[in-house]
């Protein structure tokens, strides 16, 4: 039951470095590019990407609630409080202006270009196959147990206080209502909680132990990931994309 | 010369008033299955910490006494040859997941990686374990979704894996009903015949009894008596020291006082039974 999970799509199932070296490439250029028209033609390759690679669904939703909510703000200050300007339209004490909306525009590519390239590439790869590919590409093992040790106690803890909270609650404790009673609350969670957590790390440091956490052997990987055949390819492409962005930039900066 | 020796070990942990083991000398051979019994907070982790060298290379306090493993000091023992040397089950099993992976196949085979055995030997190992443990039908699941028992399970798996010489076992069948539990001693039992040594924390006594060739009974964190089972466990004596012994003790204790007459030192069930057909028997 070796778990070499084969993705259909092509472009999902790329080595996690080159899928990333892809999304770096991609917020290179958005922000190098001058212009709201260059930098929007950027963002909606990176939108067809997204599509192709068959993470439109998951890529949209996360765009939506993450760099969606900034843009939204962006655009609300920088047009109703830039201050001075074509107006747009006015009501009551505020007046919109075209050079806000402008500027706002700008800086909303650059986040969306930049920002939407780490967001496709984690829809994309899984942590686990990212952190195996920064290990074979040379960080320390102690880090990869650390970022995933990390992301699989996150639900664990919240369960755990969970359980806390109905066992205080059980006991007549108010967990619900306004900020002070949660805040009263807050303390008598918290402290179990991390007691137990620092008590059972000991152990857990000498399991880690036990199970040649520390031997100088290199170690081997049951759920391996190899670069393709397509990676290389993808990887010069990529490069040549890039190569012609930034002579298309300096070029446009000497004329 | 034994596998394992104590001499006069004691140990404080820092900052405590009392130690936690006081003058212990023990002599523990190759091949041999002992038990450590006594009540909560009699010493029995801290024995298993001192014998696997997390004591006083890992937790702080004042230790004298020396342990020696295979004639030389435990201590000048790297932690990387004790690794795969000296296995080590721990009491809580949910402290035993390592969170380095997220499903029981690879939870179990992560100390093999790390070790750098090769994959197809891992998947063999793994499987086995598993079927061994009764924990194949988690191998999908995540580790830290499971029930207590069986993370207790798989934290056993997780060392049995790496194939050890000597075990250390930490009351492994605290959160397992009666019939994981038997699966767990039979474990044991077979580990026992490939030549391994066991070092066991249980209360569960009738099954020490039947299992353990040695027994190790703690009180205070020190060491009240040790020996072979059949001459530790028939002293009624340890009853006073808060010891519970098995049935068939207490029975034929009882029906000596009656005027039966009956072998000293019959620790099980079936000894006593076969006592009473030899004797009694039509
Ligand atoms: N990490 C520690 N720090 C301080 N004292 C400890 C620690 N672990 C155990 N003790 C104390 O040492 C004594 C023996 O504990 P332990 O070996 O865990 O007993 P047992 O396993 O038999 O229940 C107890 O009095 C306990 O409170
Ligand atoms: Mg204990």
């Amino acid at each position: 039951m070796q778990r070499e999970e084969k993705q259909k799509n092509k472009i999902a199932a790329l080595y996690p470095m080159t899928k990333f070296y892809m999304a770096l490439v991609v917020a290179i250029i958005t922000l190098l590019l001058p212009g709201i028209q260059l930098k929007a033609i950027c963002f909606i390759c990176l939108c067809i990407l997204a599509a192709a690679s068959g993470a439109g669904k998951v890529f949209v939703k996360r765009m939506l609630k993450s760099i969606g909510v900034i843009v939204l703000i962006l655009l609300i200050i920088q047009t109703l409080f830039y201050p001075t300007g074509t107006p747009i339209f006015s009501f009551w004490i505020f007046t919109a202006k075209w050079e806000g909306l402008f500027v706002a525009l700008r800086l909303s590519l650059n986040f969306a270009g930049a920002g939407g390239a780490i967001i496709w590439f984690f829809s994309l790869t899984t942590e686990r196959d990212f952190v195996l590919a920064l290990e074979k590409a040379g960080m320390s093992p102690k880090a990869s147990y650390v970022v995933l040790s990390t992301l699989q106690m996150i639900p664990v803890m919240k369960k755990r206080s969970q359980t806390i909270m109905n066992a205080q609650r059980a006991r007549g404790v108010e967990t619900e209502g306004n900020l002070i009673v949660r805040a009263k609350v807050f303390v008598p969670t918290l402290v179990p909680l991390v007691l137990s957590s620092i008590q059972g790390t000991e152990e857990r440091a000498l399991t880690l132990e036990a199970r040649g956490f520390s031997v100088e052997t290199p170690s081997t990987h049951y759920y391996d990931i190899h670069p393709g055949p397509m990676d290389k390819t993808v990887k010069v492409l990529t490069t040549v994309v890039l190569i012609i962005a930034v002579a298309g930039r300096i070029l446009l900066w000497v004329i | 010369m034994g596998y394992i020796e104590l001499n006069n070990v004691s140990f404080t942990y820092l900052l405590a008033k009392r130690p936690a083991m006081e003058n212990v000398s023990l002599s523990i051979e190759k091949g041999k299955f002992y038990a450590i019994l006594g009540a909560n907070g009699s010493g029995k982790t801290t024995l298993c910490n001192i014998i696997r060298g997390f004591i006083p290379n890992f937790y702080e306090g004042e230790m004298t006494g020396e342990v020696m493993l295979e004639g030389k000091p435990l201590k000048d023992y790297s932690m990387e040859d004790l690794a795969p040397k000296m296995g080590y089950v721990f009491q809580n099993p949910f402290n035993q997941i390592t969170g380095a992976r997220d499903n029981v196949f690879e939870e179990i085979a992560y100390g093999l990686e790390n070790f750098g055995v090769p994959v197809d030997e891992i998947q063999r190992r793994v499987e086995r374990v598993m079927e061994m443990t009764n924990t194949a039908y988690l191998a999908e699941k995540n580790p830290f979704e499971l029930s207590g028992g069986q993370q207790q399970r798989v934290a056993l798996a997780s060392i049995l894996v790496l194939e050890p010489d000597i075990l250390v076992i930490d009351e492994p069948t605290s959160q397992l009903d009666p019939k994981e539990t038997e699966r767990v001693f039979d474990i044991i039992r077979k580990m026992k015949e490939t030549g391994k040594t066991i070092i066991l924390v249980e209360h569960k006594i009738e099954l020490v009894a039947e299992y353990a060739d040695h027994v190790i009974v703690l009180e205070n964190g020190k060491v009240i008596d040790f020996g072979e089972k059949h001459e530790v466990l028939s002293k009624l004596e340890l009853q006073d020291h808060g010891i519970v012994l098995p049935q068939s003790v207490v029975l034929a204790d009882k029906m000596r006082k009656q005027g039966m007459e009956i072998e000293p030192k019959l620790v099980t069930r079936d000894e006593l039974k076969q006592e009473l057909q030899r004797k009694y028997g039509r």
